[in-house]
């Protein structure tokens, strides 16, 4: 869109609102005057063309009243001489007539007035009309012709006169002669045309003479014909000759009869041409009143807009203009100081930016081109300044990046090494635009250090798994060599005492064993360990008659925990099978270990006969008991036992041992 | 620091290009108002003037019609119409007026002695000259500024003796109009050189002026006794129309033969039944039937209430060879046009294809026509 100068638009928009009034008044006054110029001189020039058209019917009429007196004399006088005295007569006197001629009926020449012989008995049957005219009663005009007889050009009449045919040759000559008279200006011209617009008379005799056409006619203003004759525009009133096809043009130079509105149209212009030249004036007085004000304004605003915010607009104005200028200097002021907090915060995150010891890359969202590089990035990449700008990120990320978040990609620097990154990408919009803040963290040596310590583990792992399979294949051994030794045993309770060291030897292995079958080194799963141990119980043969259930939480604890634990159970499970066995029904057995609270509890319990009541398991002297002693003072627990109680579901003995989780 | 309101700027820029813009409907404008002015010589007054009247009507209409399509190269041919009084001396000095009114091409002079002193007028003028119908052969073969689009006259003479052999005349009268000479004298000879050939005997010849003091009762008695089966009248139509009638006079009916310069509807109007039967030796035929010559006869009765008859024709098919050669010439002046009219292809006329040679000679062939019941009728 063509935005308009408001100098422009000033200048025109006075220049119209003063001119324009102006003009149309003077061209309504022009279009008036002029209508009625050329509706009075058309008519006028009508009035001529008719009063032309009356003189020439006059002049044409001569030939009909000589035809007439020739007729009327043939027809009482038949004597050959008086005929030719009579022509002679007629003849002499008129500068109007060229010659009169009798001929008969074949168009050969009887009689010639002014007489010369040589005309006598010459053939005019080829002159136009002629020979029509023995069969007619009226005059006929012949078109304009080159005459055999006078060599010039001439229009004859014809007319039958008696037997024979009069014809009168016309003086189109004098005919030219006669309308130069009636001319109202010497610069008019007045024709006499034919039905095929010939001239066949003139004021200019040259167009007679060489048989010149009317040029066609157009309508010019105002519907008045007009024609373009010599090089010049002439208005046209035409009229009819009565009687005739002829017709008088009656032409007038147009710039003649518009010479008042010519002179109207130059003082008008005159006019115009002032009032435009003072309307320009105070257009221009305006316009400069208004525009330099604004190209003032224009002037301090370029300048503020350079960044020379201490600017200010000064100078007289008018009134209008001088409160502008104040609320402009106030915005100014506004911007000065808005300028001066957004160049400090700039300053302080442009430092942030390129002091920021992780490399940091602005990076166009769509486009994937690095827009800016923090100097960190620069070393980090090893580029040279500003190499970083403009560049692809495939340049110089191998994996695809991710928009935003954290993710791990590797980056490959100016020397071709890959390095593990972790980027932290931050989405953010600048000046409508989507960009990236990328945080490169260099995770090459943690990740490198990371694998070590991963491999150590793994290592560690290994050799543990190897020390508990050892361990356990070791006290498997014990359990063996204790096993070969049971057949030289003689004594019931030696063998008993085999029997229980190597269930605890047993109750060891199997934590050993949970331990190095464990993905986990450190703790073990009781709920597992505890089935093992039941397990191995139940495998020694000892339990006939006895149904061991148990409860266990699933709680994994570590070894030095577990085995305690293990250790008790075995010794409280080899009590329960050892004194709750009834000789005539089946006995229950119950082992638990759950958590309660902060503590875990565990409990055997039986449906026997109890623990006697003389006997106190923390005075007890049995091995077992002290080892259940030792080991739960191990675990810094306690233990509890309670009396037979016949209306519980385990009537027997119940020994609780409970300690911190 | 001084800062420019950009409206300023913007305006100026405005005007300039407003001006820039301009500058083309100004020269556009100036160029289409500038005319190319055309002299046109032309007999139009006296005896012999019909030729010269139909011409200037064919010429004029053909400029209307150029003008209404346009112009040439966007500007009007403007006619500067001359009388040259079909005389040598009158036709030079219309051709220098022309000339000085700034015509750059002449377009006219119909007989060959009215363009006897032209032809050598237009080289010193430098000014290309292009008749319609001037056939002397005077200027046949010349590296000159004449150009013509009608064959050398001598053509004129053999087809007559030809046709008057063939008739079986052995004896021939007649004469030649003393001041056309250069074309009727070509004529003259032409004739006797065929006749004689074809073992007919040709009386002396007499010349004669056309003019209305001239006896031509004297020169029909002069010929009258030789005994001749035929005349030749190498003359005007005033020329053969008065012999004709001093034949009728003389009770003598005697076969006449003319040439083209006679050959006008003036011929009939002069001659009546005198003229009947004679024979004339003439270039293109206005009766002719085609779709170009019915269009042109439609226009030129239109436009001036009558038909056209061959001067008319050669007047047209003129102006339209030299609209051709303007639109190739590369400079609209004297030389330009020349070099285009020299290098010009064959233009489409009214009656075939109009070409000239390297000389501005064209060859187009003669017919031969005779009065029938008041009118031309070609003959076979």
């Amino acid at each position: 869109m063509i935005k308009r100068s408001l100098g422009t638009t000033l200048l025109v928009s006075l220049l119209l609102a003063t001119i324009l009034p102006l003009l149309l008044t003077m061209a309504a006054t022009l279009f008036t005057i002029s209508s009625r110029l050329q509706f009075d001189a058309y008519a006028n020039m009508r009035a001529v063309a008719e009063s032309i058209a009356t003189v020439a019917d006059r002049y044409l009429s001569t030939p009909a009243r000589v035809l007439e007196s020739i007729d009327t004399f043939l027809k009482i006088e038949s004597d050959h001489q008086k005929h030719q005295e009579l022509l002679l007569a007629l003849a002499k006197p008129r500068s109007d007539i060229d010659a009169i001629i009798i001929t008969d009926p074949e168009g050969i020449v009887i009689h010639y007035s002014p007489y010369e012989l040589r005309h006598i008995g010459i053939d005019l049957s080829g002159e136009p009309g002629l020979l029509n005219a023995y069969e007619q009663d009226t005059v006929i005009y012949s078109q304009p012709y080159l005459a055999i007889s006078s060599g010039r050009i001439t229009v004859s009449a014809y007319a039958r006169t008696g037997n024979e045919i009069g014809v009168v040759q016309l003086n189109l000559d004098k005919l030219s002669e006669s309308i130069q008279a009636l001319r109202p200006d010497p610069e008019d011209r007045i024709g006499i045309i034919d039905s095929r617009r010939r001239f066949l008379a003139h004021t200019e005799p040259d167009f007679v003479t060489q048989q010149r056409h009317s040029q066609p006619l157009s309508q010019a203003d105002n519907a008045v014909p007009l024609l373009i004759e010599d090089g010049r525009k002439w208005l046209v009133a035409e009229h009819e000759i009565p009687g005739t096809e002829w017709r008088v043009l009656y032409y007038r130079p147009r710039e003649k009869v518009f010479a008042v509105l010519q002179i109207l149209n130059l003082n008008t212009l005159n006019i115009g041409i002032l009032a435009l030249a003072g309307a320009l004036i105070g257009a221009l007085w305006l316009r400069r009143l208004i525009l330099q004000p604004l190209s003032t304004l224009t002037a301090k605003t370029t300048e503020i807009a350079s960044g020379q915010y201490d600017h200010r607009i000064e100078g007289s104005f008018p009134r209008e203009i001088e409160a502008f200028a104040e609320a402009f200097n106030s915005m100014a002021n506004s911007v000065q100081k808005r300028d001066a907090a957004l160049q400090s915060s700039e300053a302080r995150y442009r430092l942030f930016f390129t002091r920021m010891g992780t490399p940091a890359l602005l990076v166009h969202a769509t486009e994937e081109t690095i827009i800016d590089a923090n100097p960190a990035a620069v070393h980090y990449y090893g580029y040279p300044a500003n190499g970083l700008k403009n560049m692809p990120m495939g340049k110089i990320s191998i994996d695809s990046e991710k928009a935003t978040g954290n993710y791990q990609a590797r980056h490959r620097l100016e020397n071709g090494e890959i390095r593990d990154v972790i980027i932290s990408s931050a989405p953010m919009e600048l000046e409508g635009r989507d960009y990236s803040m990328l945080l490169v963290f260099d995770i090459t040596d943690r990740r490198i250090a990371e694998e070590r310590i991963q491999q150590a583990l793994s290592e560690k792992t290994i050799l543990l798994k190897e020390v508990h399979h050892r361990v356990k294949n070791n006290l498997q051994i014990i359990t063996s060599l204790l096993e070969l030794q049971v057949p030289s045993l003689h004594n019931e309770d030696d063998v008993e005492l085999f029997r229980t060291s190597q269930s605890r030897i047993k109750s060891m292995a199997i934590v050993h064993e949970l331990l190095y079958k464990s993905s986990d080194l450190a703790s073990i799963s009781m709920r597992s360990y505890f089935d093992c141990l039941i397990g191995e119980i139940n495998a020694m043969g000892s339990t006939t008659g006895i149904f061991i259930q148990t409860k266990v939480d699933d709680l994994f604890l570590p070894i030095d925990t577990a085995l305690p634990c293990g250790l008790i159970l075995n010794e409280l499970l080899t009590n329960a099978v050892k004194y709750a066995k009834k000789p005539d029904s089946d006995c229950q057995v119950l082992a638990s270990f759950v958590k309660k609270d902060a503590e875990l509890v565990l409990t055997v319990k039986d449906d026997g006969p109890g623990i006697p009541a003389q006997v106190q398991p923390e005075n007890s002297p049995s091995l077992g008991f002290s080892l259940v002693m030792a080991l739960t003072s191990q675990l810094d627990g306690k233990m509890e036992w309670k009396p037979a109680a016949p209306e519980a579901a385990y009537p027997g003995a119940e020994i609780t041992i409970s300690f911190s989780a | 620091m001084a800062v420019q309101p950009k409206s300023s700027h913007r305006a100026s820029n405005r005007l300039l290009l407003l001006f820039v813009a301009l500058c083309p409907v100004w020269a556009t404008y100036t160029c289409s108002a500038r005319t190319i002015k055309i002299g046109v010589p032309l007999a139009l007054t006296g005896l012999t003037s019909r030729l010269g009247v139909s011409a200037r009507n064919g010429i004029e209409l053909a400029a209307e019609e150029i003008n209404s399509a346009g112009g040439i190269k966007g500007r009007q041919l403007e006619l500067l119409i001359m009388d040259d009084g079909d005389d040598p001396q009158k036709a030079v000095a219309a051709d220098r007026a022309l000339h000085a009114a700034g015509a750059i091409a002449l377009l006219g002079h119909m007989s060959s002695k009215s363009g006897q002193l032209a032809a050598g007028l237009a080289s010193e003028l430098q000014i290309p000259l292009l008749s319609p119908t001037i056939s002397s052969t005077d200027h046949s073969g010349k590296d000159d500024w004449f150009f013509r689009i009608i064959g050398a006259n001598d053509k004129q003479g053999t087809a007559l003796a030809e046709w008057a052999l063939s008739q079986g005349w052995t004896r021939a009268a007649g004469g030649w109009e003393q001041s056309n000479q250069s074309y009727t004298r070509a004529v003259w000879t032409g004739f006797e050189t065929s006749f004689v050939e074809g073992r007919g005997k040709m009386a002396p010849g007499l010349s004669f002026v056309s003019s209305q003091e001239t006896s031509y009762d004297k020169l029909v008695e002069e010929w009258l006794k030789t005994e001749p089966d035929c005349l030749l009248v190498a003359g005007s139509s005033y020329d053969a129309a008065n012999i004709a009638q001093e034949l009728a006079r003389h009770g003598v009916s005697l076969p006449i033969l003319v040439s083209m310069w006679a050959r006008t509807d003036d011929l009939i109007v002069f001659g009546g039944k005198t003229v009947e039967g004679i024979v004339a030796a003439a270039g293109l035929d206005p009766e002719m039937i085609n779709p170009q010559m019915d269009r042109f006869r439609d226009a030129f009765k239109k436009r001036y209430g009558e038909a056209p008859d061959f001067g008319a024709v050669y007047g047209y098919e003129a102006t339209m060879v030299l609209a051709a050669a303007l639109k190739s010439a590369k400079q609209l002046n004297g030389p330009g046009i020349r070099e285009a009219l020299r290098r010009l292809e064959p233009v489409a006329g009214l009656q075939g294809a109009i070409e000239m040679d390297q000389y501005g000679d064209s060859n187009r062939p003669y017919y031969l026509y005779q009065i029938r019941d008041g009118r031309f009728y070609r003959m076979e």
